[in-house]
């Protein structure tokens, strides 16, 4: 793969290691990185902690007043963010390549230095805060949030916490927290970098050497995974959250499989996963969609295996509180068909294909391709990878895709939780207008 | 990245110009627009097909034809049918293709990103259904209820609802008054003959734009466009023209969409000119000014002051007449009336005074690295030029950043006092309401 021969590894800086890559993204440079979360995250408190924490790198700096920093990334022509995610703090950085020396040194000056201010925290905690109270009526919001809380104890890093307990962790939160927090984040973990763009990597070497020399001992400290007592063991439920004046109903089906990543069942999970709602080509979309008209959108997908966290298969789609339950009952159908009867030789070979061929048009673009890296690097993957996918892709059979669909696609064990202006039956709220005929 | 895009000779292309890597063409048969821009950093190629049609196009009993009826545009032509071995996404299933169709106020375009060793196929089947998609009452039966959905979909979204109305307040007598989407009552009883009257009026060659981008060899490009395209004729008859003009807006216009919701949100909207128009960059300044990253005023005086969660000031560049439009959503406990203010003391200072010059290069250096990275991948670039075209100038797309740069403190100034008057102006609140009990 000619791309491998523009992609340059930098180890030689104690606690950092960096990917380079030379694209075709004239003028421009994306930077991606990501710092481990210490391993205690799987609690509310601390997660508002690194919520907030993202937020405050965004402010006051030691060197630099709100205003200052945020003018002067502007006047390069920058754009600096950051996410708290369950595994890690991340950061994305756009510049323009010949400003890329001045924009390493603001975005290691927010990184490294951020002012923690009371103010600054007393500011960014009210923006959250009002954006948690803006997703309470969100129908897709709510009915993600319910599955997982039936799919993970409240141990696990991916319990997401009620509405009430999220906003009154965010409350507590204190300076002394995202301080320490800080502190332990940035001495600790390793920072994981990306450079991609209209660069010459000697260069950029040369800024990193420049900017990150002493920073931190780097000690790589992922979020374990916790395989044994992650999901909670209920039978086939269905839950329904019920929210007024709603034209559209938001349903998920979801399960925890119980795998890694890096387990020999994930790539025939997700060559099988295609094949029921990979696109519109999928069982799903064929079925509900198209033969049927129930809704303008039904995939499959997994969710949250990021860095050794055991994530969850889901199907997600919409329908109208009228077809509700006859789209319900289409779907657990399909569902019920899929692990029964299994899948085909053609279907394998064609999904194989397809996951093969949109990995190699996703390398096409600077943005798809940093994000791709950065996520092989919290692997802990090389380079190679963006090659080795292919050639694990092209070794998943029709055996190892039935087996895999039938260990961790029981349809008996399946969450269900629908979301919109239904009751607890699941018929319509009364008060909406029938649709005319299907 | 991009190759400059020299002249080539073809017996059955004449060649019109080149700018910034792009060569247009036109196919003299048929009179169809051909874009080429060559650009071999990645070995990828996109295909686009964007028909000179949106929902600008429709009128009462038929919003929403455009967009219905490029979803009929999936369900098969006459060489490129189930029967047949497949539509175009059976085809191109296994290749990994990103693929679909959008349609909006002005164009509805087609679009593959493919290894080169697909693009004859892609060229075959979207020159099929130009002319010979099926368009059939079974299909539109089935596909009224999907897009039925969609629309339900969008409604749930408070910021849309708004939206949604404010436009259609905005405007009395233009189509841009409905959303591309279509009322409901248009989506569920349309009938197969008006959307195929709609198909036969718009869709053809001398009203279409082909775009191909990426890792090809402009020759071979030209020459299975010609081998496919090639077969039709222009229309018959002229295109139906879209003639209904907004007439002048007499003084500020106000609405509210209620709903048991926990969102609060002020949207300002004033009219703008066409995207052709010369004060259209300045527009753009102004926006950024106001409403770009963390940097700008409306994002200090609502945000960093907590008196809301997020803003955005959009300037929408289309085929006509237009908005600018300012979205606040609002902290919780704050009222509509004080942000609607806030805004509007914003916009007076920007009328009464210059920007500082410091203010004015930051913000367009911003605006030109935005456009760079907006550049990034065959898709981006496809996405960027169709909406070029859907104004009525492709080489908008490549005279931008030329464009942003001659904006100044004065014509800044100028566009903040043509275009900020309460007279232009639509005024909508969301107000989220608690659930009855």
């Amino acid at each position: 793969m000619e791309l491998l021969t523009r992609i340059v590894e930098i180890k030689t800086i104690p606690g950092v290691t960096a990917w380079i890559a030379k694209t075709g993204l004239s003028g421009g440079v994306i930077m991606r990185g990501s710092i481990p979360n210490v391993p205690d995250e799987s609690n509310p408190h601390a997660r508002a902690t690194s919520v907030l924490l993202a937020e405050l790198f965004d402010e006051e700096t030691q060197s630099y007043g709100r205003t200052e920093l945020r003018d002067k990334l502007q006047s390069l022509g920058a754009t600096v963010s950051f996410t708290a995610k369950v595994s890690s703090m991340e950061f994305q950085v756009t510049a323009l390549s010949e400003r890329l020396e001045e924009v390493c040194g603001l975005l290691f000056e927010m990184l490294y230095r951020p002012q923690l201010s009371n103010g600054d925290l007393h500011a960014v905690r009210s923006k959250v805060l009002g954006q948690l109270v803006e997703t309470k009526f969100d129908t897709q919001v709510r009915a993600r949030e319910v599955l997982i809380q039936h799919l993970y104890k409240e141990e696990s890093p991916l319990y997401v916490p009620t509405f009430a307990i999220q906003y009154a962790a965010l409350k507590q939160v204190t300076r002394k927290d995202v301080t320490a927090r800080h502190k332990k984040l940035l001495r600790d973990g390793e920072l994981r970098i990306i450079v991609a763009g209209d660069i010459a990597p000697t260069r950029v070497a040369g800024l990193l050497r420049k900017f990150l020399k002493g920073k931190g001992e780097g000690k790589v400290g992922t979020v374990e995974a916790k395989l044994a007592n992650v999901q909670k063991t209920n039978p086939h439920n269905t839950q329904i959250v019920t929210i007024p004046n709603r034209a559209s109903v938001d349903v998920f089906w979801g399960l925890v499989p119980g795998i890694l990543k890096t387990s020999p069942d994930f790539l025939p999970l997700v060559v099988g996963l295609q094949i029921l709602g990979g696109g519109f080509m999928g069982r799903l979309m064929q079925e509900i969609r198209e033969k049927r008209g129930l809704t303008y959108g039904i995939y499959a997908n997994l969710s949250s295996f990021e860095s050794g966290l055991p994530g969850y298969w889901f199907v997600w789609g919409t329908f109208a509180p009228q077809t509700f339950r006859e789209g319900v009952k289409q779907v657990e159908s399909v569902l019920l068909k899929f692990v029964k009867d299994g899948v085909t030789l053609r279907e394998v070979r064609t999904k194989k294909e397809r996951l093969m061929g949109a990995h190699k048009l996703s390398l096409g673009s600077t943005e798809e391709l940093s994000a791709v890296l950065l996520t092989l690097l919290e692997d802990g993957r090389t380079p190679d990878y963006l090659e080795t996918y292919l050639k694990e892709i092209a070794m998943v059979t029709v055996d190892s895709t039935i087996i895999a669909l039938r260990k961790y696609c029981d349809p008996q064990r399946l969450v269900n939780v629908a979301s919109g202006s239904i009751d607890v039956n699941g018929l319509p709220l009364t008060g909406k207008k029938a649709p005319a005929k299907l | 990245m991009a190759k400059s895009t020299s002249q080539l000779k073809h017996k059955d292309f004449t060649f019109i110009h080149s700018q910034g890597g792009i060569a247009e063409y036109r196919l003299e048969k048929n009179g169809l627009q051909v874009l080429l821009y060559e650009d071999h950093s990645a070995p990828v190629v996109g295909f686009m097909v964007t028909y000179h049609v949106g929902s600008r196009n429709e009128g009462l009993g038929y919003t929403g034809a455009t967009h219905l009826l490029e979803h009929l545009m999936f369900k098969g032509s006459k060489r490129f049918n189930k029967k047949k071995g497949g539509v175009i996404f059976d085809l191109l299933e296994d290749t990994g293709a990103r693929m679909n169709a959008t349609t909006w106020t002005d164009r509805t375009n087609y679009y593959e990103v493919i290894p080169l060793e697909y693009l004859e196929k892609v060229i075959a089947a979207e020159a099929d259904r130009m002319r010979d998609a099926f368009i059939k009452e079974e299909d539109r039966r089935a596909e009224m209820t999907v897009v039925r959905n969609e629309l339900e979909r969008g409604e749930n979204s408070p910021l849309e609802a708004l939206d949604k109305l404010i436009w259609s307040t905005a405007y009395m007598a233009h189509p841009y008054h409905h959303s591309t989407i279509g009322w409901r009552s248009d989506i569920e009883n349309v009938p197969i003959e008006r959307l195929k009257q709609f198909y036969n009026d718009f869709y053809w060659p001398n009203n279409a734009t082909v775009t191909v981008a990426g890792d090809f060899s402009s020759l071979y490009a030209l020459d299975l466009i010609q081998k496919y395209f090639g077969v039709h004729s222009r229309s018959a008859t002229s295109l139906p023209t879209m003639y209904t003009e907004e007439p002048e807006q007499e003084g500020p216009r106000r609405v509210t969409v209620r709903r048991v919701d926990n969102m609060q949100i002020v949207g300002i909207a004033h009219k703008i000119p066409a995207a052709k128009d010369p004060d259209t960059h300045a527009l753009h300044v102004l926006a950024s000014v106001l409403g770009e990253g963390k940097s700008s005023r409306l994002y200090k005086k609502l945000v960093d002051t907590n008196l809301c969660t997020s803003i955005a000031v959009l300037p929408f560049a289309f085929h006509d007449n237009s908005l600018l439009i300012s979205y606040a959503t609002l902290n919780p406990g704050i009222a509509h009336a004080k942000v609607e203010k806030a805004i509007l003391e914003e916009y007076g200072k920007l009328v009464k005074n210059e920007i500082p010059e410091a203010e004015l290069e930051r913000v367009k250096t911003a605006i030109i690295a935005q456009e760079v990275h907006s550049r990034d991948g065959v898709y981006e670039v496809l996405s960027r030029i169709n909406e070029a075209i859907a104004m009525g100038d492709w080489t908008f797309y490549v005279q931008y950043i030329q464009s942003i740069r001659k904006a100044s403190v004065v014509s800044v100034k100028a566009a903040a006092a043509d275009y900020l008057r309460e007279d232009m102006s639509t005024t909508g609140y969301f107000e989220g309401t608690a659930p009855r009990k």
